[in-house]
């Protein structure tokens, strides 16, 4: 491979995990209107179902972030093997906040998607 | 929830992790034994969810798809650091808080920067204000013999005329002061509306 290509590559490596971070938030709000969830489950649908693939660590923080925004609760309930799992899920603002976002993203994605070669104007 | 561990070797590589991690959250404030025990019970799960292979291939598996402690609690402690550097006024705090933020890259890098090329324009005005008595015609707001205006600390300033005399350092240091409260407030207005 020459070194132009693995330059292009790592530059694209860089974008790509700059714009799932931009959207982890959005992902967790989105996965988390279904049913709670706790930590590993939520990350490992997220990579599954969204092929968003980051850092697990990176879910922490953020999780701490949104309950500190009131956007997500969490609780202690029993997981498969007895010792106890935190459990997240959605509040009301938080529910209340990613309908507000569901358009949004729904508009910018169609925006960026017409630019792209070949869409119809 | 620390997972059960029969191989001594992976019980060490698994504390080795988690004392990185303790590291980095001494400074994280309140939130640190929940983010430790979160972190934890994530590997735990992982473990456990892993197909197949040793206890310390999956412990291995589990903190590679962790990620490095430092590059997934950065950002945090870059917030952390600010906040707390902003509440209490403290410039070393602040200071911490900034070079992480610039170090966990993108959008954190550009504030930090700015912000950081405005603590830089305050610590000068105070070296100004410091420094005038000690090196006064070289301190202050000269007009050059060519007519242009130089401020700051001016290492030729043959044939120039300082132009604010003593007044240099009640504007310096109310300059420093000015900047120091509007930078700070600005940092915990942007960190609040995040």
């Amino acid at each position: 491979m020459t070194r132009q290509s693995d330059d292009s590559q790592e530059a694209i490596s860089r974008w790509e995990v700059q714009l799932r971070k931009g959207v982890l938030e959005f992902v967790v709000l989105l996965s988390l209107s279904d049913r709670e969830q706790y930590g590993f489950e939520l990350i490992s649908g997220i990579a599954k179902r969204a092929a968003i693939d980051l850092p697990e660590g990176t879910l922490y923080p953020l999780m701490l972030r949104l309950a500190k925004d009131g956007l997500i609760s969490s609780r202690l309930a029993d997981g498969d093997g007895g010792a106890p799992r935190k459990y997240y899920a959605l509040t009301a603002q938080g529910r209340e906040l990613l309908l507000d976002m569901i358009p949004s993203w729904s508009k910018l994605a169609a925006s960026v998607d017409r630019l792209l070669p070949g869409a119809s104007a | 929830m620390i997972p059960a561990f029969t191989d001594s070797a992976a019980r060490r590589r698994f504390d080795a992790y988690f004392s990185e991690v303790d590291r980095l959250l001494a400074r994280a404030g309140a939130d640190a034994a929940e983010l430790r025990g979160d972190l934890e019970a994530h590997v735990a799960d992982s473990m456990a969810a892993a197909p197949g292979g040793s206890e310390g291939e999956r412990l291995d598996t589990a903190l590679s798809r962790l990620g490095r402690p430092i590059d997934y609690l950065r950002p945090l402690l870059a917030d952390e650091l600010i906040e707390r550097g902003t509440r209490s006024y403290s410039p070393v705090t602040i200071a911490r808080g900034l070079s992480h933020a610039v170090l966990a890259g993108s959008r954190r890098a550009g504030i930090g920067l700015a912000f950081g090329l405005g603590y830089l324009l305050l610590a000068i005005f105070t070296a100004m204000a410091l420094l005038k008595p000690l090196w006064g015609e070289h301190v202050g707001v000269f007009r050059n013999a060519d007519g242009t205006i130089s401020a700051g600390i001016v290492a030729q300033s043959g044939g120039a005329r300082e132009l604010l005399g003593w007044w240099s350092i009640p504007i310096a240091l109310l300059l420093a002061a000015l900047l120091y409260v509007a930078l700070t407030r600005g940092l915990r207005a942007l960190r609040q509306r995040r």
